[in-house]
């Protein structure tokens, strides 16, 4: 039984497992660099930047 | 049932552009909100600097980081990339983000014939990734000052965003800031002009051509959670979703392309 891709079913399965896959490792790749990011106190720069006027931001130096 | 008088896209984006532009008070004083939120960034293009808002933007931070003396890489931006990236792909540029939507506003003024599909629109595209590796990771990590310090180079020399959101609200009311406009300023404010009339005749210059943010969602669109499926046993290939998108791409033969918006 083939789709409109002209994939069969157990090929699709695969390819959806494999994506489903990726994602699982993007998402949980994502988290665990936010949490080195936090550790590493990255956040305060972020925060200082973003608390101030930023004059390269708005045009002015 | 009664129709919405606006699309369910617009809705999406205009409450959520109020929503992260909350700190109303800040455009009338011409102060910027500087609470703790800010410690978050946003998924879409928008300005720290904008005396409304209430996170921090992505790019932007990108660049405050990997320009710091402290760091060379950013973990933290990295993650949030990786995270928003895979959950939505660039669902963020068509829902989340206020340039994106002040765009599509100002492509809705008629009158004037629009640009759909030219001969360099797709090579031009490729523009963003430039603007992505040279404004805002290349530059403000080597070009350093004594103390180590880069410049965010994107949103100091390119950032339409950062003009119309922080430039020009925070000019207006804050007599210290009108005292000290020069190049840099005009500068800015002619790409702003630039954009907003190319915004009027082509949809979303900024985000098809110009737009690191975008460059880095588009990466993710093959692989995010939300996507397009399109059933082909139940197409007619008649085109009409080819003719009706806007970002000029074909929704079947080019499904979850890098440059489709949701």
């Amino acid at each position: 039984m083939k789709n409109g891709a002209g994939l069969s079913k157990k090929s699709l399965k695969r390819q959806t497992d494999k994506v489903l896959f990726l994602q699982i490792l993007l998402i949980l790749a994502g988290v665990l660099a936010i949490a080195a990011g936090i550790w590493r106190d990255e956040v305060r720069t972020v925060f200082m930047k973003a608390t101030y006027i930023c004059l390269e931001c708005i045009g002015i130096g | 049932m009664a129709k919405l008088p606006l699309s369910f896209r617009k809705t999406v984006q205009g409450v959520w552009t109020v929503l992260t532009n909350g700190y109303i008070i800040g455009f009338f004083q011409g102060k910027i909100y500087n609470g703790r939120l800010k410690n978050l960034c946003v998924p879409g293009l928008n300005c720290y600097s904008c005396p409304g808002s209430l996170g921090s933007c992505p790019i932007g931070s990108l660049q405050a980081v990997l320009g710091s003396a402290k760091y060379k890489a950013s973990f933290y931006l990295l993650g949030f990339f990786l995270l928003v990236g895979t959950v939505l792909g660039r669902l963020v540029c068509g829902f989340l983000c206020p340039f994106g939507l002040v765009q599509e506003l100002l492509y809705k003024i008629p009158f004037v014939k629009k640009i759909g599909a030219f001969r360099l629109d797709r090579p031009l595209r490729w523009l963003k990734y430039i603007f992505l590796l040279l404004f805002v990771i290349l530059l403000p990590l080597f070009i350093v000052d004594a103390a180590g310090t880069g410049a965010p180079w994107f949103c100091k020399w390119i950032c339409p965003a950062g003009t119309l959101e922080g430039g020009v609200p925070l000019v207006s009311t804050n007599p210290a800031l009108q005292s000290v406009i020069g190049f840099l300023f005009q500068w800015k404010l002619a790409i702003l002009i630039v954009t907003v009339l190319l915004s009027i005749l082509i949809y979303r210059p900024f985000c098809k051509y110009i737009c690191p943010l975008g460059a880095i969602y588009a990466l993710f669109n093959k692989v995010s959670i939300y996507k397009y499926h399109v059933d082909l046993q139940k197409c007619t290939r008649c085109k009409q979703c080819e003719k009706t998108c806007p970002m000029q791409i074909s929704p079947v033969g080019e499904v979850n392309h890098a440059e489709c918006i949701r």
